[in-house]
């Protein structure tokens, strides 16, 4: 007998989308969660712009703004991992401490979260 | 002022675009929904409605949004129901939404804006449905309850703190 070495989990790392969550919260409903797919899809390029102009223009009113406004949006939508990057971000516009990191690690995130809504939709 | 028979109304106020989509299609089948972006724009169509004899049954209002936020909407909307004369009976239920990392907001719009519910997001169908049906709003009350009701509501604000969420 072959015993294969198993890797304990070292990552606990919030999942990139939690279909199954967006799901239970819609009651059921997958019209609806098809819906909330596409909004995110066509409302997301926005999103991501208005945070990329706040940090451009270090206008950190803007820039919070933008992250809580995104933040809200990926947890509605069950995309925890992205979020977390978000939240991050905002909380660092309240204590004044914004990094270039934290923004590309938001779209890092953001763009994982693209392929696996990808991989979603062609399911 | 008593609100006039007819469907129920339901005004949506919600900067996010995802909790907004979820809350409308959530409603839509129980309610003709409005939607607003801010506060600002929250007031304009509470005033319309207002003007129009025909006030919002249910507002969902959120409380962090940009020019004009929920609590102080919240305030503005019932200053403006007392000037149109609007009984307590028929006063807006008005539920607030909030993120789970803004309980101190919650509590505040709660207890001195006279809110009459709130809801943590992200927003689930069956919570949404459960304070609904506690608000009385998915079975309409007989007509005579209601009438009995319009003459003797309490001017209290109609709290409701169970639906929080630690």
């Amino acid at each position: 007998m072959t015993m294969t070495a198993m890797a304990l989990p070292t990552d606990f790392a919030p999942p990139i989308f939690n279909r199954s969550d967006l799901l239970e919260r819609a009651g059921g409903d997958l019209e609806l969660l098809n819906a909330v797919l596409e909004v995110f899809a066509s409302e997301r390029p926005g999103m991501w712009r208005d945070v990329e102009l706040g940090f451009a223009e270090g206008d950190v009113s803007r820039l919070l703004s933008a992250s809580h406004k995104l933040k809200g949006a990926l947890l509605n939508l069950g995309a925890a991992r992205a979020a977390e990057q978000a939240r991050v971000l905002e909380a660092a516009c309240r204590e004044g401490r914004v990094t270039p990191s934290m923004l590309q690690r938001l779209g890092a995130a953001l763009e994982e979260l693209d392929d696996e809504l990808a991989q979603e939709t062609r399911q | 002022m008593s609100a006039p028979a007819g469907p129920m109304k339901c005004l949506i106020v919600e900067d996010e675009p995802i909790a907004g989509s979820l809350l409308r299609a959530m409603l839509e089948p129980l309610f003709q929904c409005d939607a607003a972006l801010d506060g600002h724009a929250a007031l304009r169509a509470v005033g319309e409605a207002l003007r129009a004899r025909s006030p919002y049954t249910l507002i969902c209002l959120d409380i962090m949004m940009p020019n004009l936020d929920g609590e102080k909407a919240l305030e503005q909307i019932r200053k403006m129901e007392a000037e149109a004369g609007l009984s307590a009976a028929n006063e807006s239920r008005i539920v607030m939404t909030t993120g789970v990392n803004e309980p101190k907001t919650v509590f505040s719009a709660f207890f001195q804006g006279r809110a009459t519910a709130y809801l943590v997001k992200p927003i689930e169908r069956a919570i949404l449905m459960g304070e609904l049906k506690s608000l009385g709003l998915l079975e309409p009350p007989a007509p005579e309850v209601a009438a009995v009701a319009t003459e003797t509501a309490p001017t209290e604000p109609l709290a409701k703190p169970g639906s929080m969420t630690p």
